[in-house]
Protein backbone atom coordinates (compact mmCIF):
# COMPACT_ATOMS: atom_id res chain seq x y z
CA UNK A 1 0.00 0.00 0.00
CA UNK A 2 1.34 3.40 -0.86
CA UNK A 3 1.40 5.27 2.42
CA UNK A 4 -0.98 8.20 2.73
CA UNK A 5 -2.52 7.83 -0.70
CA UNK A 6 -4.54 4.63 -0.57
CA UNK A 7 -8.26 5.15 -0.05
CA UNK A 8 -8.50 2.21 2.43
CA UNK A 9 -5.83 3.86 4.49
CA UNK A 10 -8.05 6.92 4.80
CA UNK A 11 -11.08 4.87 5.75
CA UNK A 12 -9.27 2.80 8.36
CA UNK A 13 -7.91 5.82 10.14
CA UNK A 14 -10.94 8.05 9.73
CA UNK A 15 -8.76 11.01 8.88
CA UNK A 16 -9.87 14.15 7.15
CA UNK A 17 -8.07 15.19 3.97
CA UNK A 18 -6.19 17.88 5.91
CA UNK A 19 -5.15 15.46 8.67
CA UNK A 20 -4.08 12.95 6.08
CA UNK A 21 -1.97 15.55 4.33
CA UNK A 22 -0.24 16.32 7.63
CA UNK A 23 0.35 12.67 8.49
CA UNK A 24 1.71 11.77 5.08
CA UNK A 25 3.96 14.79 5.10
CA UNK A 26 5.43 13.93 8.50
CA UNK A 27 5.68 10.27 7.54
CA UNK A 28 7.51 11.28 4.39
CA UNK A 29 10.01 13.33 6.36
CA UNK A 30 10.56 10.54 8.85
CA UNK A 31 11.29 8.17 6.01
CA UNK A 32 13.65 10.62 4.38
CA UNK A 33 15.91 10.54 7.44
CA UNK A 34 16.97 6.95 7.82
CA UNK A 35 18.77 5.85 10.97
CA UNK A 36 21.72 4.86 8.83
CA UNK A 37 23.50 8.05 7.73
CA UNK A 38 23.95 8.67 4.00
CA UNK A 39 27.66 7.94 4.14
CA UNK A 40 26.90 4.49 5.57
CA UNK A 41 24.53 3.48 2.76
CA UNK A 42 25.35 0.08 1.39
CA UNK A 43 27.19 -0.83 4.56
CA UNK A 44 25.86 -2.91 7.42
CA UNK A 45 23.29 -1.11 9.56
CA UNK A 46 24.88 -0.34 12.91
CA UNK A 47 22.63 0.20 15.89
CA UNK A 48 22.79 1.97 19.25
CA UNK A 49 26.23 3.00 20.45
CA UNK A 50 28.00 0.96 17.87
CA UNK A 51 28.26 3.55 15.15
CA UNK A 52 31.47 5.27 16.11
CA UNK A 53 33.18 2.35 17.75
CA UNK A 54 35.15 -0.58 16.55
CA UNK A 55 33.01 -2.74 18.79
CA UNK A 56 30.38 -1.80 21.36
CA UNK A 57 31.60 -0.62 24.72
CA UNK A 58 28.47 -0.73 26.81
CA UNK A 59 25.13 -2.46 26.68
CA UNK A 60 23.77 0.04 29.19
CA UNK A 61 23.03 3.38 27.56
CA UNK A 62 26.10 4.87 29.30
CA UNK A 63 29.19 3.45 31.01
CA UNK A 64 28.31 2.02 34.43
CA UNK A 65 31.73 3.05 35.72
CA UNK A 66 34.60 4.91 34.13
CA UNK A 67 37.43 2.63 35.19
CA UNK A 68 38.38 1.10 31.85
CA UNK A 69 40.52 3.35 29.70
CA UNK A 70 39.13 2.63 26.26
CA UNK A 71 41.54 5.13 24.71
CA UNK A 72 44.00 2.28 24.36
CA UNK A 73 41.73 0.80 21.71
CA UNK A 74 41.44 1.92 18.13
CA UNK A 75 38.23 3.45 16.88
CA UNK A 76 36.55 3.66 13.56
CA UNK A 77 35.96 7.23 12.49
CA UNK A 78 32.27 8.09 12.65
CA UNK B 1 -3.83 34.62 -5.86
CA UNK B 2 -2.75 32.32 -3.03
CA UNK B 3 -0.39 33.66 -0.40
CA UNK B 4 3.14 32.23 -0.55
CA UNK B 5 3.95 30.49 2.72
CA UNK B 6 7.15 31.39 4.51
CA UNK B 7 9.88 28.78 4.58
CA UNK B 8 11.56 27.76 7.83
CA UNK B 9 14.66 25.76 8.63
CA UNK B 10 13.82 23.18 11.27
CA UNK B 11 16.21 20.89 13.12
CA UNK B 12 15.30 17.20 13.22
CA UNK B 13 13.99 16.47 16.71
CA UNK B 14 16.87 14.09 17.50
CA UNK B 15 19.57 16.62 16.56
CA UNK B 16 20.45 18.73 19.55
CA UNK B 17 22.52 21.90 19.29
CA UNK B 18 24.49 22.44 22.51
CA UNK B 19 26.19 25.75 23.17
CA UNK B 20 29.49 25.70 25.05
CA UNK B 21 31.73 28.53 26.18
CA UNK B 22 34.19 28.48 23.28
CA UNK B 23 32.32 26.34 20.76
CA UNK B 24 29.25 24.16 20.42
CA UNK B 25 28.21 20.69 19.34
CA UNK B 26 25.34 19.13 17.48
CA UNK B 27 24.49 15.80 19.09
CA UNK B 28 22.72 13.45 16.73
CA UNK B 29 20.92 11.18 19.18
CA UNK B 30 19.45 9.05 16.43
CA UNK B 31 22.71 8.28 14.65
CA UNK B 32 24.87 8.33 17.79
CA UNK B 33 27.37 10.85 16.53
CA UNK B 34 28.29 14.43 17.15
CA UNK B 35 29.83 17.30 15.24
CA UNK B 36 31.77 20.12 16.80
CA UNK B 37 30.51 23.45 15.49
CA UNK B 38 30.99 27.14 16.18
CA UNK B 39 28.70 28.96 18.58
CA UNK B 40 27.89 31.19 15.62
CA UNK B 41 26.23 28.24 13.93
CA UNK B 42 24.30 27.45 17.12
CA UNK B 43 23.08 31.06 17.07
CA UNK B 44 21.90 30.63 13.47
CA UNK B 45 20.00 27.48 14.48
CA UNK B 46 18.34 29.37 17.34
CA UNK B 47 17.38 32.25 15.02
CA UNK B 48 15.98 29.85 12.44
CA UNK B 49 13.93 28.18 15.16
CA UNK B 50 12.14 31.47 15.81
CA UNK B 51 12.01 33.15 12.41
CA UNK B 52 11.48 32.30 8.75
CA UNK B 53 14.50 31.93 6.50
CA UNK B 54 13.70 35.18 4.70
CA UNK B 55 13.56 37.03 8.00
CA UNK B 56 16.82 35.48 9.19
CA UNK B 57 18.61 36.44 5.97
CA UNK B 58 17.25 39.95 6.27
CA UNK B 59 18.33 40.25 9.91
CA UNK B 60 21.89 39.14 9.15
CA UNK B 61 22.14 41.50 6.15
CA UNK B 62 23.85 41.17 2.78
CA UNK B 63 27.36 41.14 4.28
CA UNK B 64 26.68 37.84 6.03
CA UNK B 65 24.51 36.23 3.34
CA UNK B 66 27.24 33.96 1.96
CA UNK B 67 28.33 32.65 5.37
CA UNK B 68 24.74 32.20 6.50
CA UNK B 69 23.93 30.28 3.32
CA UNK B 70 26.96 28.01 3.85
CA UNK B 71 25.78 27.22 7.41
CA UNK B 72 22.30 26.35 6.16
CA UNK B 73 23.67 24.25 3.32
CA UNK B 74 25.87 22.36 5.77
CA UNK B 75 22.93 21.62 8.11
CA UNK B 76 20.87 20.37 5.17
CA UNK B 77 23.67 18.31 3.64
CA UNK B 78 24.35 16.57 6.95
CA UNK B 79 20.66 15.95 7.48
CA UNK B 80 20.57 17.86 10.74
CA UNK B 81 17.80 20.13 9.44
CA UNK B 82 15.15 20.36 6.76
CA UNK B 83 13.08 23.12 5.19
CA UNK B 84 9.36 23.38 5.83
CA UNK B 85 6.50 25.84 5.50
CA UNK B 86 4.70 24.24 8.47
CA UNK B 87 7.18 24.27 11.38
CA UNK B 88 4.35 23.92 13.90
CA UNK B 89 3.88 20.33 12.76
CA UNK B 90 7.28 19.32 14.09
CA UNK B 91 7.34 19.59 17.87
CA UNK B 92 10.61 19.36 19.77
CA UNK B 93 11.63 16.27 21.69
CA UNK B 94 10.19 16.16 25.21
CA UNK B 95 13.07 16.66 27.65
CA UNK B 96 11.47 14.66 30.47
CA UNK B 97 13.22 11.52 31.69
CA UNK B 98 11.30 8.85 33.53
CA UNK B 99 12.06 5.20 34.14
CA UNK B 100 9.79 2.62 35.77
CA UNK B 101 12.68 1.01 37.67
CA UNK B 102 13.93 2.24 41.06
CA UNK B 103 17.49 1.25 40.11
CA UNK B 104 18.69 0.89 36.52
CA UNK B 105 22.36 0.01 37.06
CA UNK B 106 24.57 -1.35 39.80
CA UNK B 107 28.25 -1.53 40.56
CA UNK B 108 29.71 -4.24 42.77
CA UNK B 109 33.36 -4.22 43.83
CA UNK B 110 35.16 -7.33 45.00
CA UNK B 111 38.63 -8.04 46.36
CA UNK B 112 40.15 -11.09 48.01
CA UNK B 113 38.68 -10.08 51.40
CA UNK B 114 35.11 -9.51 50.13
CA UNK B 115 32.38 -11.82 51.27
CA UNK B 116 29.38 -10.78 49.16
CA UNK B 117 26.34 -13.04 48.91
CA UNK B 118 25.76 -12.69 45.17
CA UNK B 119 22.61 -14.78 45.23
CA UNK B 120 20.95 -12.39 47.68
CA UNK B 121 22.34 -9.30 45.90
CA UNK B 122 20.99 -10.56 42.60
CA UNK B 123 17.49 -11.07 44.05
CA UNK B 124 17.46 -7.57 45.56
CA UNK B 125 18.66 -5.93 42.35
CA UNK B 126 16.07 -7.83 40.37
CA UNK B 127 13.34 -6.63 42.77
CA UNK B 128 14.51 -3.04 42.25
CA UNK B 129 14.22 -3.47 38.48
CA UNK B 130 17.96 -3.23 37.85
CA UNK B 131 18.88 -4.06 34.26
CA UNK B 132 22.64 -3.60 33.94
CA UNK B 133 25.39 -4.60 36.36
CA UNK B 134 29.14 -4.25 36.49
CA UNK B 135 31.19 -6.44 38.83
CA UNK B 136 34.80 -5.33 39.31
CA UNK B 137 37.21 -7.89 40.71
CA UNK B 138 40.40 -6.18 41.87
CA UNK B 139 42.22 -9.37 42.92
CA UNK B 140 42.63 -12.73 41.28
CA UNK B 141 39.68 -15.09 41.71
CA UNK B 142 39.70 -18.64 40.34
CA UNK B 143 37.39 -19.82 37.59
CA UNK B 144 34.96 -21.46 40.04
CA UNK B 145 34.44 -18.14 41.85
CA UNK B 146 33.94 -16.30 38.55
CA UNK B 147 31.32 -18.80 37.47
CA UNK B 148 29.54 -18.54 40.83
CA UNK B 149 29.32 -14.74 40.50
CA UNK B 150 28.02 -14.76 36.94
CA UNK B 151 25.56 -17.59 37.50
CA UNK B 152 23.93 -15.65 40.38
CA UNK B 153 22.33 -13.37 37.77
CA UNK B 154 20.68 -16.23 35.87
CA UNK B 155 16.89 -16.37 35.89
CA UNK B 156 16.50 -12.69 36.72
CA UNK B 157 15.32 -9.67 34.78
CA UNK B 158 18.90 -8.43 34.63
CA UNK B 159 19.78 -7.71 31.02
CA UNK B 160 23.54 -7.39 31.00
CA UNK B 161 26.52 -8.15 33.22
CA UNK B 162 29.95 -6.62 32.75
CA UNK B 163 32.72 -8.44 34.56
CA UNK B 164 36.22 -7.12 35.21
CA UNK B 165 38.66 -9.74 36.44
CA UNK B 166 42.39 -9.90 36.96
CA UNK B 167 44.57 -11.73 34.48
CA UNK B 168 46.12 -15.00 35.57
CA UNK B 169 47.95 -17.79 33.74
CA UNK B 170 45.63 -20.15 35.58
CA UNK B 171 42.60 -19.04 33.54
CA UNK B 172 43.00 -19.74 29.86
CA UNK B 173 41.49 -17.72 27.03
CA UNK B 174 39.24 -20.71 26.27
CA UNK B 175 37.87 -20.65 29.80
CA UNK B 176 37.21 -16.91 29.54
CA UNK B 177 35.38 -17.48 26.26
CA UNK B 178 33.41 -20.30 27.82
CA UNK B 179 32.06 -17.92 30.50
CA UNK B 180 30.64 -15.68 27.77
CA UNK B 181 29.24 -18.65 25.86
CA UNK B 182 27.62 -20.23 28.92
CA UNK B 183 26.14 -17.03 30.32
CA UNK B 184 24.37 -14.97 27.64
CA UNK B 185 23.90 -12.03 30.02
CA UNK B 186 27.64 -11.35 29.98
CA UNK B 187 28.03 -8.34 27.77
CA UNK B 188 31.66 -7.48 28.37
CA UNK B 189 34.40 -9.39 30.13
CA UNK B 190 37.48 -7.30 30.79
CA UNK B 191 40.65 -9.09 31.82
CA UNK B 192 42.79 -6.39 33.37
CA UNK B 193 46.49 -6.41 34.35
CA UNK B 194 47.08 -8.59 31.30
CA UNK B 195 50.57 -8.80 29.74
CA UNK B 196 48.97 -8.22 26.32
CA UNK B 197 46.16 -6.24 24.67
CA UNK B 198 43.53 -8.23 22.84
CA UNK B 199 39.93 -7.75 21.76
CA UNK B 200 37.63 -10.67 21.05
CA UNK B 201 34.33 -9.37 19.64
CA UNK B 202 31.23 -11.16 20.85
CA UNK B 203 28.34 -12.75 19.05
CA UNK B 204 25.77 -10.52 17.36
CA UNK B 205 22.04 -10.82 17.42
CA UNK B 206 19.47 -8.39 16.09
CA UNK B 207 19.64 -6.04 19.08
CA UNK B 208 23.16 -5.99 20.41
CA UNK B 209 26.48 -7.75 20.56
CA UNK B 210 27.00 -9.78 23.72
CA UNK B 211 29.98 -11.66 25.04
CA UNK B 212 32.73 -9.18 24.14
CA UNK B 213 36.13 -9.88 25.68
CA UNK B 214 38.89 -7.36 26.22
CA UNK B 215 42.34 -8.13 27.58
CA UNK B 216 43.91 -4.90 28.73
CA UNK B 217 47.31 -4.08 30.15
CA UNK B 218 45.66 -1.47 32.37
CA UNK B 219 46.04 -2.37 36.04
CA UNK B 220 42.77 -2.00 37.94
CA UNK B 221 43.49 -2.80 41.57
CA UNK B 222 41.04 -0.54 43.39
CA UNK B 223 38.12 1.83 42.92
CA UNK B 224 40.63 4.71 42.88
CA UNK B 225 41.16 4.01 39.17
CA UNK B 226 37.59 5.08 38.38
CA UNK B 227 36.29 8.49 37.30
CA UNK B 228 38.10 8.85 33.97
CA UNK B 229 36.53 11.48 31.74
CA UNK B 230 37.52 10.73 28.15
CA UNK B 231 35.86 11.16 24.75
CA UNK B 232 35.83 7.36 24.53
CA UNK B 233 33.45 7.35 27.51
CA UNK B 234 31.00 9.75 25.84
CA UNK B 235 27.59 8.31 25.24
CA UNK B 236 25.64 9.90 22.41
CA UNK B 237 22.11 8.62 22.60
CA UNK B 238 18.65 9.87 23.54
CA UNK B 239 18.56 8.16 26.93
CA UNK B 240 21.86 9.59 28.15
CA UNK B 241 21.04 13.04 26.78
CA UNK B 242 17.66 13.18 28.50
CA UNK B 243 19.00 11.70 31.73
CA UNK B 244 21.84 14.27 31.76
CA UNK B 245 19.38 17.11 31.25
CA UNK B 246 17.35 16.03 34.28
CA UNK B 247 19.60 14.03 36.57
CA UNK B 248 23.19 13.19 37.39
CA UNK B 249 24.48 11.20 34.47
CA UNK B 250 26.67 8.94 36.57
CA UNK B 251 24.77 8.30 39.78
CA UNK B 252 21.11 8.56 38.84
CA UNK B 253 19.37 5.28 39.70
CA UNK B 254 22.72 3.63 40.44
CA UNK B 255 23.48 1.59 43.57
CA UNK B 256 26.90 0.29 44.56
CA UNK B 257 28.46 -2.14 46.98
CA UNK B 258 32.10 -1.57 47.86
CA UNK B 259 34.70 -4.25 48.61
CA UNK B 260 33.73 -4.22 52.30
CA UNK B 261 30.03 -4.73 51.58
CA UNK B 262 29.03 -1.14 52.30
CA UNK B 263 26.14 0.18 50.21
CA UNK B 264 26.97 3.51 48.55
CA UNK B 265 26.03 5.73 45.65
CA UNK B 266 29.49 4.98 44.24
CA UNK B 267 32.24 2.74 45.70
CA UNK B 268 34.71 5.63 45.45
CA UNK B 269 32.64 7.82 47.75
CA UNK B 270 33.44 7.99 51.44
CA UNK B 271 29.87 8.03 52.69
CA UNK B 272 28.01 4.72 53.00
CA UNK B 273 24.48 3.76 54.06
CA UNK B 274 25.39 0.62 56.01
CA UNK B 275 26.63 -2.87 55.41
CA UNK B 276 24.65 -5.14 53.15
CA UNK B 277 24.58 -7.64 56.01
CA UNK B 278 22.61 -5.12 58.09
CA UNK B 279 20.44 -3.17 55.64
CA UNK B 280 18.96 -4.26 52.32
CA UNK B 281 19.56 -2.70 48.92
CA UNK B 282 15.80 -2.12 48.67
CA UNK B 283 15.78 -0.07 51.88
CA UNK B 284 18.76 2.08 50.88
CA UNK B 285 17.56 2.65 47.31
CA UNK B 286 14.39 4.39 48.46
CA UNK B 287 16.01 6.65 51.09
CA UNK B 288 15.59 10.36 50.18
CA UNK B 289 19.20 11.08 51.24
CA UNK B 290 20.45 8.29 48.97
CA UNK B 291 18.55 9.77 46.02
CA UNK B 292 19.54 13.39 46.70
CA UNK B 293 22.70 13.24 44.59
CA UNK B 294 20.73 11.88 41.64
CA UNK B 295 19.39 15.41 41.07
CA UNK B 296 22.74 17.17 40.48
CA UNK B 297 22.68 17.59 36.73
CA UNK B 298 25.41 18.90 34.44
CA UNK B 299 23.90 22.39 34.29
CA UNK B 300 24.60 22.72 38.04
CA UNK B 301 28.22 21.55 37.98
CA UNK B 302 30.97 24.14 37.87
CA UNK B 303 32.88 24.32 34.56
CA UNK B 304 30.80 21.44 33.14
CA UNK B 305 27.88 23.84 32.73
CA UNK B 306 29.99 25.71 30.15
CA UNK B 307 31.11 22.57 28.32
CA UNK B 308 29.74 21.63 24.92
CA UNK B 309 29.97 17.91 25.80
CA UNK B 310 27.94 18.18 29.01
CA UNK B 311 24.93 16.11 27.93
CA UNK B 312 26.88 13.19 26.50
CA UNK B 313 29.58 13.03 29.18
CA UNK B 314 28.76 10.80 32.12
CA UNK B 315 30.29 12.86 34.93
CA UNK B 316 31.92 11.75 38.18
CA UNK B 317 30.83 12.95 41.63
CA UNK B 318 33.32 10.90 43.65
CA UNK B 319 36.43 12.73 42.45
CA UNK B 320 35.37 16.36 42.17
CA UNK B 321 37.39 19.57 42.45
CA UNK B 322 37.26 21.19 45.88
CA UNK B 323 35.54 18.09 47.24
CA UNK B 324 32.34 19.92 46.37
CA UNK B 325 29.12 18.16 45.34
CA UNK B 326 29.00 20.51 42.35
CA UNK B 327 32.75 20.61 41.58
CA UNK B 328 34.18 19.76 38.16
CA UNK B 329 35.29 16.09 37.87
CA UNK B 330 38.94 16.22 38.89
CA UNK B 331 39.95 13.51 36.42
CA UNK B 332 38.58 15.51 33.48
CA UNK B 333 41.36 17.22 31.58
CA UNK B 334 39.16 19.16 29.18
CA UNK B 335 39.02 22.94 29.42
CA UNK B 336 35.83 24.24 27.79
CA UNK B 337 37.10 27.84 27.99
CA UNK B 338 39.99 27.11 25.62
CA UNK B 339 38.43 24.01 24.01
CA UNK B 340 41.56 21.95 24.66
CA UNK B 341 42.35 18.55 26.20
CA UNK B 342 45.53 18.67 28.27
Amino acid sequence: MEKGKDSDYKKLNGLTEKQLEQVSFIYGLMESRAITPPEQEGKEVISRNHYTRKYPVYEHHKPISKIIDFDILSYVEG
Amino acid sequence: MSKVKKEYLKMYAACMPVRGFARGTICDLERNKLDIVSNELIEVIEECDQHSLDDVFQAYGDDNRQVLQSYIDWLLANEYAFKTTTPERFPKLEIEYQRPEVITNALIDVNKHSNHDFSSISKSLDALGCKDIQVRLFDYLNITSLLEIVSAFDETGIKSVELLCQYSDEISENEIQRICQSFPRVYLLVVHSSPFLKEIPGRSDSLSTMGNILYTTQKIVSEDHCGLIRPSQFSINTETYLESKNFNSCLNQKISIDVDGVIKNCPSMRFGYGSISEISLEEVATLPEFQRIWHINKDQIKVCRDCEFRYICTDCRAYAEGDSPTGKPSKCNYDPYTATWS
